[in-house]
């Protein structure tokens, strides 16, 4: 029989391929898979298959495999690129044309063929959320929107089972968007009592019991976002999912999320018990322990650093005071050294400079603190000069120290730094102010005065009021000023022990300034003067003693009270509060004092006479606190009132979040 | 629904230039065709012998258009759709298959699930017609040609116009035949998807009715229905993918109806089951099937009235304007600032109260765009005012009465919102010249202010810097609604014109090329067909230069050239002779040609009317005569391009 030769090649070709097969077979053979959980049971496959393994890069270990996904991969016939593409315009220029609804429906299509890549999650869920909402007029429409951004995200838990940033993106987008856009008013409101919502988008992976609080009046944003990082926390230590973002910020975000419900929540409603409670939580997630989910704090977290050791926020004053003792043991290596150079340093001074110097701390106004920045760079006596003038015998000794104290100042420097990064002190101060009595109260009175002020009361009114027995007595109530006055003598018993929160520039400190201003236009109002014995006085001359009188052009300094005296001819009061410094330790009980008595005597508001007289003393806080009226679940009906008042200062408004705060 | 073309088919044949297109393309064609068979001719057997083969088929084709037969016509007919009648089955089963998955990807969840369906559906009914009619027309000439089977055909006493027209003929049957297979299914698909009813996901206790409370539910939301007095924060239960709220509203004449609001497009009617004996209020209710989706409304859109347009704008000194930029990318909308004297005026015509289904009252649908510049009250939305004005001849201004009616509304944004105008309008206004204005009078609708059928719609925005967008679909008399199923064959009818151009492109093809160079010919017009539109922006931007339609990155040879150096869009070419050869052969061949052609090869999107139906318009008589006229050109001009081909071909040569 004769073989055509187009016969050889075909059967060559055959040969060929079988032979191919072989190698095929051993690169490609798929591992043993469970029939019920589709998990890889055995890695027998061939090395393609035991790589995709190892690496979690099979479908099945990526996300659920998802049969709408799997036909549109497999129907596009490797085109899906192109489809893509295809798609990616087609959603773009549905939402130029305003077609929300048909863009809503092409991301629903483009998002199946591209169910793994995180990015594009991201950017549809925050498109809908964001971009979408935001076209609509209504805000009903524009929440409609944002569930339908979260309920995007929803989706994309089940395509990626082994990536946390769905479920920070949930959290993002839940608390951000619900809770801090201009319609977060309205946003909330609509959300306490959207059980549709809680049990339909969200129940399968969270209770809602969980985000529902009867002091937040039903279903609370903040909380909902706490529970999705929550889940991401859980995704990162339990099933070891390899972490996208950096410790700092990634493990910043749960305890956030409890002092953004905590500032809510007294912004919302009355404060009372709730409130400082929920404070006090939000202060422990911070720093030692979540109360809530029973986690590390996050002061408490190992933080990798992006040059890979591992610090604790937390730990940065035990470790200075590590340093201090270094410090004292170099002294002892190289006893009076320290003294010698700092006052050969102090003698190549200026004269003016060594006046500055030698000025004790709380004279120095605001441009002797400029100077003295400079001035201590130049006298400061750095380890390294001690050690090198160490005797001889510990000299190698102190080079030891020296080398401990270095590595010290690396670690500090960089605990300070992420300190910074997140504005961790702050925040910690702050938590802890308001979890104070006298945080509460004040609050409590911010919420009455912001009241009184959108019904126009600003002086001491009087109300009939009818007992139980039918009697009808004439009280005197406080109008908006009287209630401003208790506000800031509150604010000034819970800021005295945070000489941090006095400091610098921050919302808080910017909504004060702006409530003074207030004030004193409220006082202009009804024909008074700015007060002599004003509560916060002591913080109005700190800030002109520290920063000069640029922010605070409208407002009395004791300075300007007392040329008011004089120009009067009246003597100086003896009784005239004294401007303490920056810690704020010195003699403030006699502010305090002396305005709460006078306050008290004005004022009927019995449960105010009890708190006041007591308001100093820090330490009784969480004891007194028991006492404190249980928050009114009445939400306020507007908060037009005027910035700074309709919460206690630097809880005002959507840019609460003072500078730095991750 | 974005509707930007507004033209009646005399509009389009004769004002347009449709007719003298046409006429052009047959002329251009005819000489083309001629000089081209003489010069082939010429090449086979010299240029003498040409003039005469070329003439002989000129008047060859006399007889053989005139003296066509239905008869032989139809047995071509036949055998072409007995040919064809296993693809037939094949494109139905498929059809039905993509049909049983479909339900994976389309409505559920959706705000409007009918527009998901509807475009899904008519974009599955458009590709899969494409194919098969392509696909049936493009082989089976070669193919007969190919296995000789064609010289039993031609030997018998059939003309050449014939065994072109049969095949067309066989094959748009086959294609109708198939186009109503599956705009049937199609529609019995949609029907069964949308179609679904709720119940209460648990009773209605007392407690559970919530008061409106100065125009607010107690969570804050404004109820659905502005009239209501209680709303349930009990919802149905959850079907396809949505839930209804429900609400008390009273009744005039005393009583009440609870209504449901509209979710994913649609409302249902509520049955009260069983009240609670105390409060009178209901605690259980039935609900009906869904309403409200599925429908065809007639507008009555603003026309141009004599030299004025359609629609005016004029800013805050009267002056006519282009409208206010509000930094959108799209400028559909043209914005009007708010709490000035800026208005926006459309212009009716040929509004009688025949043409209205309820001539009690006149419905008046607005679908406006807001633009804030100031958040404001959140909870408010923006305040516009519509002035009904009756119209005026300028011959008669100093004695004529002018009469109108203000009627201030809050708009709704991406919605179609309803004015419901009663047709005696208690609060109107009459001037006249000279005396004081007369307000509160009654006045009516079709007799004072659409007198003589024509009216101003005059449109402001009342609050201060803020802006409200229109465009002229934006307001619209509705006139009442026609019959959905009706409107939905319309649409398919749409479709079927694009079958018959597809059918006929591919016959014309097949005779002179052979089956797959005929496919992928088809594919590349239709293509083209579909990029008509950019085409003609590219050449207008090459060529003219038009601003309005800058396009970077020049005609076809220099995109080309930029994609295979992944040049950026804006880089200039290197300069040198390869640039210049590359810009002349664009501007003065490429886009000439390719802007010619597009003008002869139909608008394949045109066809495509599927967005009537999503959004619920009824699909213009007049848009689908435009269709139909486009596609049967295009069906003349194929067929008699593949007669003329067909009988110059040497079919043994084959």
């Amino acid at each position: 029989m004769n073989f055509a030769p187009s016969f050889y090649r075909k059967a060559a070709y055959g040969v060929l391929a079988a032979a191919l097969l072989l190698p095929i077979s051993f690169l490609a053979r798929p591992n043993q898979v469970s029939k019920e959980t589709t998990e890889v049971v055995e890695a027998t496959g061939g090395t393609i298959a035991q790589m995709r393994s190892k690496h979690n890069l099979s479908q099945a270990s990526l996300s659920s495999i998802d049969p709408t996904s799997e036909v549109m991969k497999l129907a596009s016939m490797g085109l899906h690129g192109i489809a893509v593409n295809v798609l990616w315009n087609q959603a773009n220029d549905h939402q130029e044309k305003k077609a929300f609804d048909k863009v809503s429906a092409t991301i629903d299509t483009l998002i199946l063929l591209q169910p793994n890549f995180i990015s594009v999650w991201e950017f549809q869920g925050h498109n809908l959320a964001y971009n979408i909402s935001r076209e609509f007029d209504d805000y009903q429409d524009r929440y409609y929107w944002v569930k339908e951004g979260l309920n995007f995200f929803t989706k994309g838990v089940g395509f990626n089972k082994r990536d946390h940033r769905i479920y920070d993106n949930l959290g993002l987008h839940t608390g951000i968007k619900l809770g801090n856009s201009d319609e977060k008013k309205q946003f909330r409101q609509m959300l306490r009592k959207d059980r549709e919502f809680a049990e339909t988008y969200v129940s399968s992976f969270i209770n809602p019991d969980l985000f529902e609080r009867p002091e937040a009046g039903g279903f609370d944003c903040w909380l909902l976002s706490y529970w999705w990082y929550d889940k991401s926390y859980n995704m990162r230590e339990n099933l070891g999912v390899p972490k996208r973002t950096s410790d700092l910020m990634y493990w910043v975000k749960g305890p956030q999320q409890l002092r953004q419900y905590a500032e809510a929540l007294s912004v919302d409603f009355r404060p009372g018990e709730p409130t400082r409670q929920a404070w006090n939580t939000a202060f422990q997630a911070w720093t030692d322990r979540d109360p809530v989910s029973g986690r590390q704090g996050f002061g408490r977290r190992d933080i990798r650093t992006s040059f890979g050791n591992i610090i604790r926020l937390e730990e940065l004053e035990r470790e200075r005071e590590r340093l201090m003792g270094i410090s004292r043991r170099m002294d002892d290596l190289a006893p009076g050294v320290r003294e010698t150079i700092k006052q050969e340093k102090i003698a190549l001074l200026s004269p003016e400079d060594q006046r500055i110097l030698a000025m004790p701390e709380k004279d120095r106004q605001f441009k002797e603190r400029t100077e003295m920045i400079r001035i201590e760079l130049d006298v400061r006596v750095y380890e390294e000069e001690v050690a090198k003038q160490a005797p001889a015998e510990n000299r190698m000794a102190a080079e030891s120290l020296l080398r401990e104290l270095a590595d010290g100042e690396y670690r500090t420097n960089q605990m300070d730094s992420y300190r910074y990064t997140v504005n961790y002190d702050y925040w910690r101060d702050f938590a802890k102010m308001e979890s104070t009595r006298s945080g509460v109260l004040a609050r409590q009175a911010a919420y009455e005065a912001a009241d009184l002020i959108r019904l126009g009361i600003l002086e001491d009114y009087e109300d009939e009021v009818t007992d139980e027995n039918g009697v009808t007595t004439t009280v005197k109530k406080d109008g908006a000023i009287s209630t401003l006055r208790r506000f800031f003598q509150h604010t000034s018993d819970a800021m005295l022990p945070f000489p941090g929160l006095h400091d610098g520039e921050s919302t808080l400190i910017e909504d004060l300034m702006q409530d003074f201003a207030k004030y004193g236009s409220y006082l202009r109002d009804v024909g008074q003067e700015w007060p002599d014995d004003f509560p916060m006085q002591w913080f109005i001359d700190e800030r002109v003693r520290r920063y000069g009188r640029t922010n605070i052009k409208n407002l009395m300094t004791t300075e300007d009270i007392r040329a008011r005296q004089r120009e009067r001819g009246l003597s100086e009061p003896s009784d005239q509060p004294e401007t303490t410094d920056q810690s704020g330790t010195t003699d403030q009980s006699g502010t305090t004092d002396q305005s709460g008595t006078t306050d008290q005597s004005e004022t009927t508001d019995q449960s105010e006479t009890t708190d006041q007289s007591e308001a100093t003393d820090q330490s009784e806080t969480s004891d007194q606190s028991g006492t404190t009226e249980k928050s009114d679940t009445t939400e306020k009906s507007d908060t037009s009132g005027p910035a700074g008042t309709s919460g206690p200062a630097g809880t005002s408004g959507p840019t609460d979040n003072p500078k730095n705060d991750g | 629904m974005v509707v930007e073309e507004f033209r009646t088919f005399t509009d389009w044949l004769l004002n347009e230039g449709a007719l003298l297109t046409f006429v052009y393309i047959m002329a251009f064609s005819v000489v083309a065709g001629l000089l081209l068979g003489f010069i082939v001719s010429s090449f086979r057997v010299g240029p003498g012998e040409a003039f005469y083969s070329v003439s002989q088929t000129v008047f060859q084709a006399v007889p053989d258009l005139l003296q066509m037969r239905w008869r032989r016509i139809w047995a071509i007919a036949r055998l072409a759709i007995k040919e064809n009648i296993r693809l037939f089955v094949v494109t139905v089963a498929i059809f039905v298959l993509a049909l049983s998955v479909a339900g994976w990807f389309i409505g559920g969840g959706s705000k409007y699930p009918e527009r998901s369906y509807i475009a899904f559906l008519f974009f599955a009914a458009q590709v899969l017609v494409s194919i098969f009619a392509v696909l049936v027309s493009a082989f089976s000439l070669p193919n007969d040609i190919f296995s000789k089977t064609i010289y039993t055909v031609v030997t018998k006493p059939v003309r050449a116009t014939e065994i072109v027209v049969g095949r067309f003929v066989g094959f748009a049957l086959l294609g109708t035949v198939l186009l109503v297979i599956i705009g049937s299914l199609s529609y019995v698909f949609m029907q069964r998807g949308i179609d679904h009813s709720h119940e209460l996901s648990e009773p209605i206790t007392a407690d559970k009715w919530l008061p409106i409370v100065d125009g607010f539910t107690p969570d804050g939301r404004r109820p659905f229905d502005p009239r209501a007095v209680y709303e349930s924060s009990v919802l149905t239960t959850r079907n396809n993918e949505h839930v209804h709220r429900i609400a008390i509203v009273p009744l005039d004449g005393g009583g009440f109806e609870v209504v449901a609001d509209e979710t994913a497009g649609h409302t249902h009617d509520v049955k009260v089951v069983e009240s609670d004996p105390a409060t009178q209020r209901p605690t259980l209710v039935s609900f009906g099937p869904p309403r409200g989706n599925l429908r065809a409304r007639r507008p009555i859109y603003s026309m141009p009235r004599g030299d004025l347009p359609a629609l005016t704008l004029t800013d805050d000194k009267g002056t006519e304007t282009r409208g206010v930029n509000v930094g959108e990318v799209w400028d559909y909308h043209k914005y009007i600032q708010g709490g000035t004297q800026a208005t926006a005026t459309f212009r009716f015509s040929g509004l009688s109260p025949e043409r209205f289904v309820d001539q009690d009252s006149v419905q008046l649908d607005l679908n406006l765009a807001v633009f804030r510049t100031h958040i404001g009250d959140l909870r408010r939305r923006i305040e516009a005012e519509v002035e009904l004005r009756n119209v005026v001849d300028v011959a008669e201004t100093e004695t004529a009465q002018v009469k109108f009616v203000k009627i201030p509304f809050e708009t709704e944004e991406f919605k179609v919102q309803t004015l419901n105008i009663p047709r005696k309008i208690k609060n109107g206004t009459i001037r006249a010249q000279g005396q004081p204005d007369r307000t509160l009078q009654e006045l009516d609708f079709f007799e004072d202010l659409a007198s003589g059928g024509q009216l101003d719609l005059i449109i402001r925005c009342i609050d201060q810097k803020q802006y409200v967008g229109v465009a002229r679909a934006s307001i619209y008399f509705h006139a009442g609604d026609e019959s959905f199923g009706w409107n939905y064959a319309r649409g398919i009818v749409g479709v079927w014109a694009q079958m018959l151009a597809i059918v006929a492109l591919s016959i014309a093809l097949s005779t002179f090329l052979k089956g797959p160079v005929v496919l992928i010919g088809a594919v590349g017009v239709i293509v083209f067909g579909y990029s008509a539109k950019f085409i003609l922006f590219v050449a207008d931007s090459v060529l003219i230069g038009d601003p309005l339609k800058n396009i970077w990155g020049g005609g076809p040879l220099e995109a080309l050239y930029r994609l295979v150096y992944q040049m950026n869009l804006q880089i200039p070419l290197p300069p040198g002779a390869g640039t210049a050869l590359i810009k002349f052969t664009d501007a003065q061949l490429l886009l000439p040609g390719m802007k010619s052609l597009s003008f002869a090869v139909p608008r394949f999107e045109n066809f495509n009317l599927s967005n009537y139906l999503a959004y619920g318009y009824a699909i213009d008589n007049q848009l689908l005569l435009i269709n139909l006229a486009m596609a049967l050109s295009f069906v003349l001009g194929m067929m008699l391009l593949g007669y003329f081909c067909f009988k110059t071909r040497e079919i043994a040569a084959a």
